[in-house]
Protein backbone atom coordinates (compact mmCIF):
# COMPACT_ATOMS: atom_id res chain seq x y z
CA UNK A 1 0.00 0.00 0.00
CA UNK A 2 3.14 2.43 0.66
CA UNK A 3 4.57 1.59 -2.56
CA UNK A 4 0.96 2.34 -4.47
CA UNK A 5 0.71 5.69 -2.56
CA UNK A 6 4.73 6.65 -2.52
CA UNK A 7 3.91 6.24 -6.87
CA UNK A 8 0.78 7.89 -7.03
CA UNK A 9 2.26 10.70 -5.15
CA UNK A 10 5.39 10.49 -7.76
CA UNK A 11 2.92 10.64 -10.67
CA UNK A 12 1.41 14.07 -9.10
CA UNK A 13 4.54 15.49 -8.26
CA UNK A 14 5.36 14.81 -12.20
CA UNK A 15 2.39 15.94 -13.63
CA UNK A 16 2.42 19.27 -11.36
CA UNK A 17 5.95 20.45 -12.14
CA UNK A 18 5.22 19.66 -15.68
CA UNK A 19 2.43 21.94 -15.75
CA UNK A 20 4.28 24.62 -13.37
CA UNK A 21 7.66 24.33 -15.12
CA UNK A 22 7.06 23.55 -18.71
CA UNK A 23 7.48 26.45 -20.66
CA UNK A 24 4.45 25.28 -23.26
CA UNK A 25 2.46 24.35 -20.56
CA UNK A 26 3.15 28.16 -19.24
CA UNK A 27 2.36 29.31 -22.74
CA UNK A 28 -0.90 28.15 -22.65
CA UNK A 29 -4.17 30.22 -22.50
CA UNK A 30 -6.94 28.53 -21.06
CA UNK A 31 -10.88 29.41 -21.64
CA UNK A 32 -13.06 27.62 -18.97
CA UNK A 33 -16.26 29.61 -20.35
CA UNK A 34 -17.77 32.40 -21.55
CA UNK A 35 -16.48 33.95 -18.35
CA UNK A 36 -13.03 33.47 -19.25
CA UNK A 37 -12.63 36.19 -21.57
CA UNK A 38 -12.75 39.05 -20.00
CA UNK A 39 -10.18 38.15 -17.77
CA UNK A 40 -7.60 36.95 -20.74
CA UNK A 41 -8.06 39.79 -23.19
CA UNK A 42 -8.57 43.10 -22.10
CA UNK A 43 -7.84 45.56 -25.46
CA UNK A 44 -10.98 47.28 -25.98
CA UNK A 45 -12.90 47.40 -28.67
CA UNK A 46 -12.35 44.10 -29.43
CA UNK A 47 -13.73 41.30 -31.50
CA UNK A 48 -13.23 37.93 -30.66
CA UNK A 49 -13.84 35.69 -34.17
CA UNK A 50 -13.55 32.04 -33.78
CA UNK A 51 -12.16 30.30 -36.52
CA UNK A 52 -10.99 26.95 -36.10
CA UNK A 53 -11.68 24.31 -33.37
CA UNK A 54 -10.11 21.01 -33.05
CA UNK A 55 -9.23 18.08 -31.18
CA UNK A 56 -5.73 16.09 -30.14
CA UNK A 57 -4.64 13.36 -28.35
CA UNK A 58 -4.24 9.64 -28.13
CA UNK A 59 -6.29 8.70 -25.58
CA UNK A 60 -7.15 11.64 -23.37
CA UNK A 61 -7.99 14.57 -25.74
CA UNK A 62 -7.41 18.07 -25.28
CA UNK A 63 -9.63 20.57 -27.23
CA UNK A 64 -8.48 23.70 -28.64
CA UNK A 65 -10.04 26.84 -30.46
CA UNK A 66 -8.32 29.22 -32.38
CA UNK A 67 -9.27 32.72 -32.45
CA UNK A 68 -8.35 36.40 -34.57
CA UNK A 69 -8.55 38.99 -31.94
CA UNK A 70 -9.48 41.72 -34.00
CA UNK A 71 -8.25 45.19 -32.23
CA UNK A 72 -9.26 48.57 -33.58
CA UNK A 73 -5.66 50.19 -32.29
CA UNK A 74 -3.19 47.36 -32.77
CA UNK A 75 -2.81 44.60 -35.24
CA UNK A 76 -4.93 41.21 -35.72
CA UNK A 77 -3.94 38.57 -34.15
CA UNK A 78 -4.12 34.51 -34.22
CA UNK A 79 -4.65 32.74 -30.85
CA UNK A 80 -4.82 29.21 -30.01
CA UNK A 81 -6.03 28.15 -26.56
CA UNK A 82 -7.18 25.28 -24.97
CA UNK A 83 -10.34 25.28 -23.82
CA UNK A 84 -12.98 22.83 -21.93
CA UNK A 85 -14.78 19.85 -23.72
CA UNK A 86 -18.34 21.05 -22.90
CA UNK A 87 -17.56 24.68 -23.92
CA UNK A 88 -15.96 23.29 -27.07
CA UNK A 89 -18.51 21.23 -27.82
CA UNK A 90 -21.11 24.18 -27.52
CA UNK A 91 -19.25 26.33 -29.87
CA UNK A 92 -18.16 23.94 -32.32
CA UNK A 93 -21.12 25.25 -34.99
CA UNK A 94 -20.26 28.69 -33.91
CA UNK A 95 -16.86 29.03 -36.20
CA UNK A 96 -16.44 32.26 -38.07
CA UNK A 97 -18.61 34.28 -35.34
CA UNK A 98 -17.70 36.54 -32.84
CA UNK A 99 -17.65 35.16 -29.76
CA UNK A 100 -16.94 37.54 -27.22
CA UNK A 101 -16.92 42.03 -27.76
CA UNK A 102 -16.19 44.53 -25.75
CA UNK A 103 -17.02 47.95 -27.15
CA UNK A 104 -14.60 51.31 -26.79
CA UNK A 105 -16.79 53.85 -25.01
CA UNK A 106 -18.73 52.05 -22.01
CA UNK A 107 -16.72 48.84 -21.84
CA UNK A 108 -19.81 46.82 -22.15
CA UNK A 109 -19.16 43.40 -23.11
CA UNK A 110 -21.31 40.36 -25.11
CA UNK A 111 -20.41 36.73 -25.50
CA UNK A 112 -23.38 35.86 -27.41
CA UNK A 113 -22.22 34.47 -30.89
CA UNK A 114 -22.73 37.18 -33.61
CA UNK A 115 -21.39 37.76 -37.21
CA UNK A 116 -17.92 39.11 -36.43
CA UNK A 117 -17.46 43.32 -36.70
CA UNK A 118 -21.27 44.04 -35.25
CA UNK A 119 -19.11 46.28 -32.42
CA UNK A 120 -17.39 48.46 -34.37
CA UNK A 121 -20.78 49.23 -36.45
CA UNK A 122 -22.83 51.99 -36.00
CA UNK A 123 -19.75 53.63 -34.34
CA UNK A 124 -18.44 57.04 -36.27
CA UNK A 125 -14.80 56.68 -35.18
CA UNK A 126 -15.02 53.59 -37.72
CA UNK A 127 -17.43 54.29 -40.74
CA UNK A 128 -20.40 55.66 -42.12
CA UNK A 129 -23.69 54.01 -42.71
CA UNK A 130 -24.30 54.78 -46.84
CA UNK A 131 -27.16 54.20 -49.04
CA UNK A 132 -27.04 51.13 -51.74
CA UNK A 133 -29.26 50.41 -54.25
CA UNK A 134 -31.71 47.98 -52.50
CA UNK A 135 -32.71 51.10 -50.55
CA UNK A 136 -30.99 49.63 -47.50
CA UNK A 137 -27.87 51.27 -45.52
CA UNK A 138 -24.69 49.62 -46.14
CA UNK A 139 -21.60 49.71 -43.48
CA UNK A 140 -18.13 51.52 -44.96
CA UNK A 141 -15.11 51.36 -43.29
CA UNK A 142 -12.85 54.56 -42.87
CA UNK A 143 -9.65 54.79 -45.25
CA UNK A 144 -7.96 54.01 -41.96
CA UNK A 145 -9.75 50.69 -41.19
CA UNK A 146 -10.27 49.82 -44.80
CA UNK A 147 -8.41 46.14 -44.26
CA UNK A 148 -11.55 45.47 -41.71
CA UNK A 149 -13.50 43.69 -44.15
CA UNK A 150 -11.02 41.33 -45.01
CA UNK A 151 -9.68 40.74 -41.76
CA UNK A 152 -13.56 40.47 -40.03
CA UNK A 153 -14.20 37.82 -42.69
CA UNK A 154 -16.52 39.91 -45.08
CA UNK A 155 -14.78 40.23 -47.57
CA UNK A 156 -16.89 41.64 -50.33
CA UNK A 157 -20.08 40.96 -48.45
CA UNK A 158 -21.67 44.58 -47.52
CA UNK A 159 -23.34 44.30 -43.70
CA UNK A 160 -26.61 46.48 -44.18
CA UNK A 161 -28.62 47.95 -41.07
CA UNK A 162 -31.06 45.59 -41.54
CA UNK A 163 -28.37 42.72 -40.76
CA UNK A 164 -27.13 45.28 -37.84
CA UNK A 165 -30.11 46.01 -36.13
CA UNK A 166 -31.84 42.01 -36.24
CA UNK A 167 -28.28 41.04 -34.72
CA UNK A 168 -28.96 43.58 -31.55
CA UNK A 169 -31.97 41.88 -31.15
CA UNK A 170 -31.07 38.57 -30.84
CA UNK A 171 -28.20 39.86 -28.48
CA UNK A 172 -31.01 41.26 -26.68
CA UNK A 173 -32.70 37.56 -26.43
CA UNK A 174 -28.69 36.30 -25.87
CA UNK A 175 -29.52 33.84 -29.14
CA UNK A 176 -26.96 33.11 -31.99
CA UNK A 177 -27.41 35.32 -34.77
CA UNK A 178 -26.12 33.40 -37.99
CA UNK A 179 -27.16 36.03 -40.57
CA UNK A 180 -30.27 36.51 -42.67
CA UNK A 181 -29.41 33.25 -45.14
CA UNK A 182 -27.06 31.89 -42.28
CA UNK A 183 -23.95 33.31 -43.94
CA UNK A 184 -22.38 32.89 -40.93
CA UNK A 185 -21.33 30.06 -38.78
CA UNK A 186 -20.61 26.23 -39.10
CA UNK A 187 -21.50 25.74 -43.45
CA UNK A 188 -21.97 29.27 -43.87
CA UNK A 189 -20.62 30.60 -47.33
CA UNK A 190 -19.10 33.90 -45.85
CA UNK A 191 -17.67 31.55 -43.16
CA UNK A 192 -16.13 28.67 -45.52
CA UNK A 193 -14.59 31.06 -47.45
CA UNK A 194 -12.72 33.43 -45.34
CA UNK A 195 -11.91 30.80 -42.24
CA UNK A 196 -11.94 27.13 -43.71
CA UNK A 197 -11.55 24.24 -40.98
CA UNK A 198 -8.05 22.74 -40.96
CA UNK A 199 -8.70 19.70 -39.89
CA UNK A 200 -6.00 19.43 -37.76
CA UNK A 201 -7.78 16.40 -35.79
CA UNK A 202 -8.77 14.15 -38.72
CA UNK A 203 -5.03 13.56 -40.08
CA UNK A 204 -3.86 12.94 -43.99
CA UNK A 205 -5.23 9.16 -44.42
CA UNK A 206 -2.04 7.42 -45.33
CA UNK A 207 -2.68 4.45 -46.96
CA UNK A 208 -1.10 1.39 -45.31
CA UNK A 209 0.68 -0.76 -48.22
CA UNK A 210 1.92 2.54 -49.29
CA UNK A 211 3.70 3.06 -46.44
CA UNK A 212 4.50 -0.83 -46.77
CA UNK A 213 6.15 -0.38 -49.72
CA UNK A 214 7.95 2.67 -48.85
CA UNK A 215 9.26 0.66 -46.03
CA UNK A 216 10.36 -1.79 -48.10
CA UNK A 217 11.66 0.27 -50.98
CA UNK A 218 9.37 -1.08 -53.75
CA UNK A 219 7.82 2.31 -54.63
CA UNK A 220 8.96 2.72 -58.60
CA UNK A 221 12.33 3.86 -58.33
CA UNK A 222 13.95 2.58 -61.10
CA UNK A 223 17.68 2.60 -62.04
CA UNK A 224 17.20 5.40 -64.91
CA UNK A 225 15.69 7.84 -62.36
CA UNK B 1 49.12 9.33 -50.72
CA UNK B 2 50.21 12.87 -49.09
CA UNK B 3 46.68 13.46 -47.49
CA UNK B 4 46.48 9.70 -46.34
CA UNK B 5 49.54 9.92 -44.84
CA UNK B 6 49.25 13.49 -43.24
CA UNK B 7 45.97 12.39 -41.69
CA UNK B 8 47.92 8.66 -40.66
CA UNK B 9 50.66 11.21 -39.16
CA UNK B 10 47.85 13.02 -37.08
CA UNK B 11 46.04 9.74 -35.97
CA UNK B 12 49.43 8.45 -34.46
CA UNK B 13 50.16 11.52 -32.77
CA UNK B 14 46.50 11.32 -31.03
CA UNK B 15 47.13 7.93 -30.32
CA UNK B 16 50.61 9.21 -28.42
CA UNK B 17 48.45 11.67 -26.69
CA UNK B 18 45.82 9.68 -25.63
CA UNK B 19 48.76 6.80 -24.20
CA UNK B 20 50.34 9.95 -22.54
CA UNK B 21 47.03 10.75 -20.48
CA UNK B 22 47.03 7.12 -19.60
CA UNK B 23 50.44 7.18 -18.58
CA UNK B 24 49.83 10.51 -16.15
CA UNK B 25 47.06 8.60 -14.86
CA UNK B 26 49.68 7.08 -13.08
CA UNK B 27 50.48 10.28 -10.91
CA UNK B 28 46.97 11.10 -10.98
CA UNK B 29 46.52 7.86 -9.00
CA UNK B 30 49.37 8.78 -6.14
CA UNK B 31 47.51 11.54 -5.61
CA UNK B 32 44.04 9.55 -5.10
CA UNK B 33 46.08 7.08 -3.51
CA UNK B 34 48.88 8.27 -1.51
CA UNK B 35 50.08 5.09 -0.18
CA UNK B 36 50.44 3.23 -2.82
CA UNK B 37 54.03 4.70 -4.41
CA UNK B 38 55.67 1.41 -4.17
CA UNK B 39 53.32 -0.49 -5.92
CA UNK B 40 52.71 2.21 -8.25
CA UNK B 41 56.46 2.25 -9.78
CA UNK B 42 57.39 -0.77 -9.35
CA UNK B 43 56.21 -3.69 -12.16
CA UNK B 44 52.89 -4.77 -12.15
CA UNK B 45 51.89 -8.46 -12.12
CA UNK B 46 48.38 -9.17 -12.76
CA UNK B 47 48.40 -12.54 -11.97
CA UNK B 48 49.48 -12.44 -7.97
CA UNK B 49 46.52 -9.39 -7.94
CA UNK B 50 43.84 -9.74 -10.01
CA UNK B 51 41.60 -7.17 -7.77
CA UNK B 52 44.09 -4.37 -8.88
CA UNK B 53 43.69 -5.38 -12.81
CA UNK B 54 40.50 -5.02 -12.27
CA UNK B 55 40.04 -1.82 -10.59
CA UNK B 56 43.47 -0.55 -12.93
CA UNK B 57 42.11 -2.00 -16.28
CA UNK B 58 38.54 -0.04 -15.42
CA UNK B 59 39.93 3.37 -14.79
CA UNK B 60 41.96 2.81 -18.21
CA UNK B 61 38.71 1.81 -19.99
CA UNK B 62 37.35 4.77 -18.54
CA UNK B 63 39.76 7.35 -19.61
CA UNK B 64 39.58 5.47 -23.22
CA UNK B 65 35.82 6.03 -23.39
CA UNK B 66 35.93 10.11 -22.50
CA UNK B 67 38.59 10.29 -25.32
CA UNK B 68 36.22 8.75 -27.47
CA UNK B 69 33.87 11.83 -28.02
CA UNK B 70 36.33 14.12 -28.95
CA UNK B 71 37.05 15.45 -32.09
CA UNK B 72 39.92 17.18 -33.60
CA UNK B 73 38.44 20.45 -35.76
CA UNK B 74 41.56 20.61 -38.46
CA UNK B 75 39.55 23.25 -40.08
CA UNK B 76 41.06 26.38 -37.99
CA UNK B 77 44.51 25.20 -38.11
CA UNK B 78 46.50 22.36 -36.62
CA UNK B 79 47.60 24.66 -33.16
CA UNK B 80 43.80 25.62 -32.60
CA UNK B 81 42.82 21.80 -32.92
CA UNK B 82 45.61 20.88 -30.97
CA UNK B 83 45.09 23.70 -28.28
CA UNK B 84 40.83 22.75 -27.64
CA UNK B 85 41.89 19.17 -27.83
CA UNK B 86 44.74 19.31 -24.95
CA UNK B 87 41.95 22.02 -23.10
CA UNK B 88 39.19 19.30 -23.12
CA UNK B 89 40.29 16.75 -22.75
CA UNK B 90 42.75 17.70 -19.65
CA UNK B 91 39.75 19.35 -18.04
CA UNK B 92 37.86 16.40 -18.79
CA UNK B 93 40.11 13.86 -17.20
CA UNK B 94 40.32 16.28 -14.43
CA UNK B 95 36.72 15.87 -14.03
CA UNK B 96 36.79 12.63 -14.29
CA UNK B 97 39.30 11.49 -11.90
CA UNK B 98 37.23 13.97 -9.40
CA UNK B 99 34.39 12.03 -10.02
CA UNK B 100 35.67 8.92 -9.30
CA UNK B 101 37.68 10.11 -6.13
CA UNK B 102 33.70 11.24 -5.33
CA UNK B 103 31.99 8.47 -6.64
CA UNK B 104 33.90 6.19 -4.25
CA UNK B 105 34.47 8.35 -1.25
CA UNK B 106 30.38 8.75 -1.21
CA UNK B 107 29.84 4.42 -1.57
CA UNK B 108 32.58 2.75 -0.26
CA UNK B 109 33.07 5.03 2.89
CA UNK B 110 34.30 2.92 5.22
CA UNK B 111 36.69 0.94 2.88
CA UNK B 112 40.22 2.03 1.88
CA UNK B 113 41.69 1.64 -1.76
CA UNK B 114 45.10 0.06 0.30
CA UNK B 115 43.77 -1.96 2.52
CA UNK B 116 41.16 -3.92 0.60
CA UNK B 117 42.83 -4.44 -3.24
CA UNK B 118 46.73 -4.25 -1.90
CA UNK B 119 46.50 -6.26 1.19
CA UNK B 120 42.97 -8.01 1.01
CA UNK B 121 42.60 -8.62 -2.68
CA UNK B 122 38.55 -7.85 -2.57
CA UNK B 123 37.47 -8.45 -5.69
CA UNK B 124 34.05 -7.47 -4.76
CA UNK B 125 35.48 -4.15 -3.94
CA UNK B 126 37.63 -3.55 -7.45
CA UNK B 127 34.27 -5.02 -9.62
CA UNK B 128 32.52 -2.09 -7.91
CA UNK B 129 35.37 0.38 -8.32
CA UNK B 130 35.60 -1.02 -11.95
CA UNK B 131 31.81 -0.47 -12.67
CA UNK B 132 31.70 3.15 -11.56
CA UNK B 133 34.72 3.81 -13.79
CA UNK B 134 32.59 2.56 -16.72
CA UNK B 135 29.44 4.39 -15.54
CA UNK B 136 30.71 8.04 -15.03
CA UNK B 137 33.14 7.47 -17.84
CA UNK B 138 29.77 7.42 -19.76
CA UNK B 139 28.61 9.85 -18.30
CA UNK B 140 31.42 12.52 -18.61
CA UNK B 141 31.47 11.09 -22.58
CA UNK B 142 27.97 12.99 -22.85
CA UNK B 143 28.80 15.45 -20.49
CA UNK B 144 31.86 16.51 -23.16
CA UNK B 145 29.45 15.94 -26.47
CA UNK B 146 26.97 18.17 -24.99
CA UNK B 147 29.44 21.22 -23.60
CA UNK B 148 30.67 20.61 -27.38
CA UNK B 149 27.65 21.19 -28.78
CA UNK B 150 27.20 25.03 -27.32
CA UNK B 151 30.62 25.83 -29.16
CA UNK B 152 31.43 28.71 -27.01
CA UNK B 153 32.25 28.45 -23.19
CA UNK B 154 32.77 24.78 -23.50
CA UNK B 155 35.06 24.33 -20.48
CA UNK B 156 31.90 26.44 -18.57
CA UNK B 157 29.01 24.06 -19.61
CA UNK B 158 31.88 20.88 -18.94
CA UNK B 159 31.87 22.05 -14.93
CA UNK B 160 28.83 22.74 -14.83
CA UNK B 161 27.62 19.93 -15.95
CA UNK B 162 30.02 17.78 -14.31
CA UNK B 163 28.85 19.39 -10.85
CA UNK B 164 25.05 18.99 -11.93
CA UNK B 165 25.68 14.95 -12.49
CA UNK B 166 27.37 14.52 -9.46
CA UNK B 167 24.64 15.63 -7.36
CA UNK B 168 22.16 13.62 -9.00
CA UNK B 169 24.76 10.61 -8.49
CA UNK B 170 25.76 11.21 -5.16
CA UNK B 171 21.78 11.09 -3.80
CA UNK B 172 20.75 8.40 -6.64
CA UNK B 173 24.05 6.00 -5.04
CA UNK B 174 22.22 5.99 -2.02
CA UNK B 175 19.25 4.53 -3.26
CA UNK B 176 20.33 0.94 -3.38
CA UNK B 177 19.34 0.24 -0.09
CA UNK B 178 15.90 0.49 -1.42
CA UNK B 179 16.26 -1.68 -4.42
CA UNK B 180 18.31 -4.60 -3.45
CA UNK B 181 17.60 -7.26 -0.20
CA UNK B 182 21.82 -7.41 0.20
CA UNK B 183 23.25 -5.46 2.82
CA UNK B 184 26.41 -3.26 0.79
CA UNK B 185 28.87 -2.96 4.13
CA UNK B 186 28.69 -6.35 5.33
CA UNK B 187 28.91 -8.41 2.23
CA UNK B 188 31.05 -6.67 1.30
CA UNK B 189 33.77 -7.20 4.25
CA UNK B 190 33.00 -10.91 3.20
CA UNK B 191 34.26 -10.30 -0.38
CA UNK B 192 30.99 -11.30 -1.82
CA UNK B 193 30.87 -11.33 -5.26
CA UNK B 194 27.40 -11.25 -6.22
CA UNK B 195 26.99 -7.93 -3.63
CA UNK B 196 29.54 -6.25 -6.17
CA UNK B 197 27.54 -8.04 -9.56
CA UNK B 198 24.38 -6.62 -8.21
CA UNK B 199 25.72 -2.86 -7.39
CA UNK B 200 27.54 -2.84 -10.58
CA UNK B 201 24.05 -3.40 -11.93
CA UNK B 202 22.35 -1.06 -10.50
CA UNK B 203 25.11 1.68 -10.70
CA UNK B 204 25.46 1.07 -14.64
CA UNK B 205 21.47 1.03 -14.87
CA UNK B 206 21.43 4.65 -12.81
CA UNK B 207 24.10 6.03 -15.00
CA UNK B 208 22.16 5.03 -18.39
CA UNK B 209 19.08 7.05 -16.50
CA UNK B 210 20.85 10.12 -15.29
CA UNK B 211 22.81 10.27 -19.12
CA UNK B 212 19.30 9.78 -21.01
CA UNK B 213 18.20 12.56 -18.72
CA UNK B 214 21.06 15.15 -19.26
CA UNK B 215 21.06 14.61 -22.76
CA UNK B 216 19.34 17.48 -24.55
CA UNK B 217 20.24 20.73 -25.76
CA UNK B 218 21.11 23.69 -23.07
CA UNK B 219 19.52 26.91 -24.42
CA UNK B 220 18.97 28.12 -21.09
CA UNK B 221 20.23 26.77 -18.20
CA UNK B 222 17.23 27.23 -15.76
CA UNK B 223 15.54 25.16 -18.07
CA UNK B 224 17.53 23.02 -18.36
CA UNK B 225 18.00 21.81 -14.84
CA UNK B 226 13.92 21.48 -14.54
CA UNK B 227 13.70 19.60 -17.88
CA UNK B 228 16.25 17.30 -16.80
CA UNK B 229 14.66 16.95 -12.70
CA UNK B 230 11.20 16.44 -14.79
CA UNK B 231 13.08 13.66 -16.79
CA UNK B 232 14.40 11.84 -13.74
CA UNK B 233 11.18 11.93 -12.34
CA UNK B 234 9.35 10.21 -15.09
CA UNK B 235 12.22 7.43 -15.11
CA UNK B 236 11.12 6.89 -11.79
CA UNK B 237 7.68 6.63 -12.51
CA UNK B 238 8.56 4.57 -15.81
CA UNK B 239 11.15 2.52 -14.00
CA UNK B 240 9.15 0.08 -11.96
CA UNK B 241 6.59 -1.25 -14.48
CA UNK B 242 9.24 -2.60 -16.57
CA UNK B 243 11.06 -3.90 -13.73
CA UNK B 244 7.39 -5.58 -12.16
CA UNK B 245 6.54 -6.33 -16.28
CA UNK B 246 9.98 -8.31 -16.34
CA UNK B 247 9.31 -9.98 -13.16
CA UNK B 248 6.08 -11.16 -14.81
CA UNK B 249 6.99 -11.79 -18.11
CA UNK B 250 8.92 -14.56 -17.00
CA UNK B 251 7.85 -15.72 -13.95
CA UNK B 252 10.77 -14.91 -12.36
CA UNK B 253 10.85 -16.58 -8.27
CA UNK B 254 13.39 -13.99 -6.96
CA UNK B 255 14.19 -16.70 -3.93
CA UNK B 256 13.54 -20.52 -3.74
CA UNK B 257 11.05 -20.14 -0.83
CA UNK B 258 8.10 -18.78 -1.55
CA UNK B 259 6.82 -17.41 1.91
CA UNK B 260 5.90 -13.67 1.64
CA UNK B 261 7.31 -12.56 4.99
CA UNK B 262 11.14 -14.62 3.81
CA UNK B 263 11.16 -12.71 0.10
CA UNK B 264 10.75 -9.53 1.59
CA UNK B 265 13.49 -10.22 4.28
CA UNK B 266 17.55 -9.46 3.72
CA UNK B 267 19.48 -12.28 2.30
CA UNK B 268 22.31 -13.15 4.45
CA UNK B 269 24.16 -15.03 1.80
CA UNK B 270 23.20 -14.57 -1.49
CA UNK B 271 24.43 -16.54 -4.14
CA UNK B 272 25.95 -15.55 -7.91
CA UNK B 273 22.65 -15.98 -9.61
CA UNK B 274 21.10 -13.90 -6.74
CA UNK B 275 23.38 -11.17 -7.69
CA UNK B 276 23.31 -11.40 -11.65
CA UNK B 277 19.82 -11.44 -11.59
CA UNK B 278 18.98 -8.19 -9.20
CA UNK B 279 22.01 -6.37 -11.15
CA UNK B 280 20.96 -7.23 -14.32
CA UNK B 281 17.17 -7.10 -13.75
CA UNK B 282 17.80 -3.43 -12.60
CA UNK B 283 20.04 -2.81 -15.64
CA UNK B 284 17.95 -3.69 -18.42
CA UNK B 285 14.48 -2.16 -16.43
CA UNK B 286 17.11 1.20 -16.65
CA UNK B 287 17.80 0.55 -20.24
CA UNK B 288 14.26 0.11 -21.48
CA UNK B 289 13.39 3.41 -19.12
CA UNK B 290 15.71 5.23 -21.14
CA UNK B 291 14.15 4.11 -24.50
CA UNK B 292 11.19 5.53 -23.24
CA UNK B 293 11.84 8.97 -21.82
CA UNK B 294 14.27 9.72 -24.43
CA UNK B 295 13.47 8.35 -27.80
CA UNK B 296 9.40 8.75 -28.44
CA UNK B 297 9.51 11.87 -30.87
CA UNK B 298 5.24 12.98 -31.21
CA UNK B 299 6.15 14.74 -34.16
CA UNK B 300 3.48 17.48 -34.59
CA UNK B 301 0.35 15.29 -32.94
CA UNK B 302 0.46 18.33 -30.14
CA UNK B 303 0.06 21.46 -30.95
CA UNK B 304 3.22 24.00 -30.09
CA UNK B 305 2.39 27.29 -28.48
Amino acid sequence: MGKISLYIFLIIIYLGMSRTFSPEMQAQIYIKNEKSYSKVFQEQPLSLILVDSFKTGFIIKSYFQKYLKVYAFGPTEEILVKTSKDFWKKNFRNRGMSLFRRSDNNKLENSTPLPPGIIFMNNPSFGSWRPLPSGDFGWFFHRAYKNFPKSLGWGKFIMTRSIYLEALNYEKKETPYYGPHREFGEHGVITEKSFPRSNLDKRKQVDFWEHLKDILGLKGTSIHE
Amino acid sequence: MNELLDKLLIKVLLSIFICLGIYLYKYAHLILFPGTRNQMFKKFHPVRNSSDTIFLFGRILGIGMIFSHFYFYMSDGVFLALFDFILTSTISLILYLGSLYIVDSIVLYSFEYHDEVIKRENISYSIICFSHAIGLAHMMQISVSLARDNVHHVPIYLIFLWLFTMVIVGFATKTYPLVSKLQFNKLLIQKNIPLSLSYSGFFLGICLIITSSINHEIVDVKEYVIHTCLQILLSLIILPVFRKGLILAFSIQETITTNEVDQNKEIENPTVGYGVYEGLLFLASCYLTSVITDQIYFGTFYPRF
